[in-house]
């Protein structure tokens, strides 16, 4: 309940009172979003200050391409060696590094912030 | 692609894709590449049929077929192919019974044979093992794909629905494998063939 101001504390109540005071309270539960029930700061780190448009491109680009070299290194590996179990070792290895590098906002994926323009001011 | 989360949800459904794509080309490469099998060879020591019952004295007393058999047969390639996880093996009898011409077809004994350098998540203290020992335990495990079974006992009882084997006069033998991969296709095939068909005897 950190985020919830008083307007969208009156926009999430049912525009149908219940009649009573225990089926609104519920309905509000089911309806509010995980906004208002993690700390902020729990919050911050999931929705992360937005990482730039630029990263995000490269991130789907490199990701895919990644993907698609690390699954064939797996194979080739695995083929040579002669063991299954090998390539999903490597493979598991690999992403767990690909979603430690890129999942987390790094400071490395806000190096591009788009710039806005300046507020305009009634003269 | 903006929030923690979100990337997190691309990553892993490009990556389930990937998997999929991984295994099935190990499934598949697997499958053009399983080594040939040259059928070893078995053979009938014996063949005793007798009169018996299974269960206790209130059943009726039927035909029972013992058997004593040797077999001889490597499949250590295929064991030690790359995606075999285990092979196993039955020895099957195929006849005719002549008094109401249907044809029968049992399992007579079987084994699983599993790949030595198996690698199992449950195993408790593998890595407490001294290094001497696991090299001879390596060893001895193997050549476990070269079977060789020596008066071998026929596993489950071989007996006829109608409990005499009277319209019996053949039996065929043979042992198959089924192959029992990590990740594909089961495949199967001979394992070892008997020279000749096998006399089976009445009871009088």
């Amino acid at each position: 309940m950190w985020h919830l101001s008083a307007a969208s504390r009156l926009l999430f109540i049912p525009s149908t009172p219940r009649g009573h005071v225990q089926g609104v309270f519920l309905s509000r539960l089911a309806i509010e979003p995980m906004s208002a029930i993690l700390p902020p700061a729990v919050l911050e780190w999931i929705e992360g200050t937005s990482i730039d448009p630029q990263s995000q491109d490269l991130i789907s680009t490199a990701s895919q391409i990644y993907l698609a070299i690390l699954s064939a290194v797996c194979f080739i590996a695995s083929y040579i060696a002669g063991s299954v179990l090998l390539s999903i070792e490597i493979f598991g290895a690999g992403l767990l590094l690909l979603v430690l590098l890129v999942s987390p906002p790094w400071s490395f994926l806000k190096r591009h912030p788009v710039k806005f323009l300046p507020a305009r001011t009634k003269s | 692609m903006h929030s923690t989360l979100q990337r997190l949800n691309h990553i892993s459904s490009t990556a389930t894709t990937y998997v999929l794509i991984l295994l099935s080309l190990i499934s598949i490469t697997s499958y053009l590449t399983l080594p040939p099998v040259a059928p070893g060879k078995l053979e009938i020591r014996d063949l005793i049929v007798q009169r018996g019952r299974l269960r206790r004295w209130g059943a009726k007393e039927e035909d029972l077929a013992s058997l004593r058999f040797d077999l001889k047969t490597d499949l250590e390639p295929l064991l030690n192919s790359y995606n075999t996880k285990q092979l196993f093996l039955y020895l099957t009898a195929s006849y005719t019974d002549s008094l109401d011409a249907q044809d029968h077809e049992v399992v007579l004994w079987d084994r699983i044979i599993t790949r030595g350098d198996i690698r199992d998540l449950r195993s408790v203290n593998k890595s407490k093992s001294s290094k001497s020992k696991s090299t001879k335990s390596k060893r001895s495990r193997a050549g476990r794909g070269r079977v060789w079974v020596e008066e071998g006992k026929n596993k489950y009882t071989w007996k006829m629905p109608s409990g005499s084997f009277k319209g019996v006069q053949n039996a065929n033998l043979t042992v198959y494998y089924s192959l029992m991969p990590y990740v594909g296709l089961l495949s199967s095939g001979v394992a070892a063939t008997a020279t000749s068909a096998i006399h089976v005897p009445n009871v009088a």
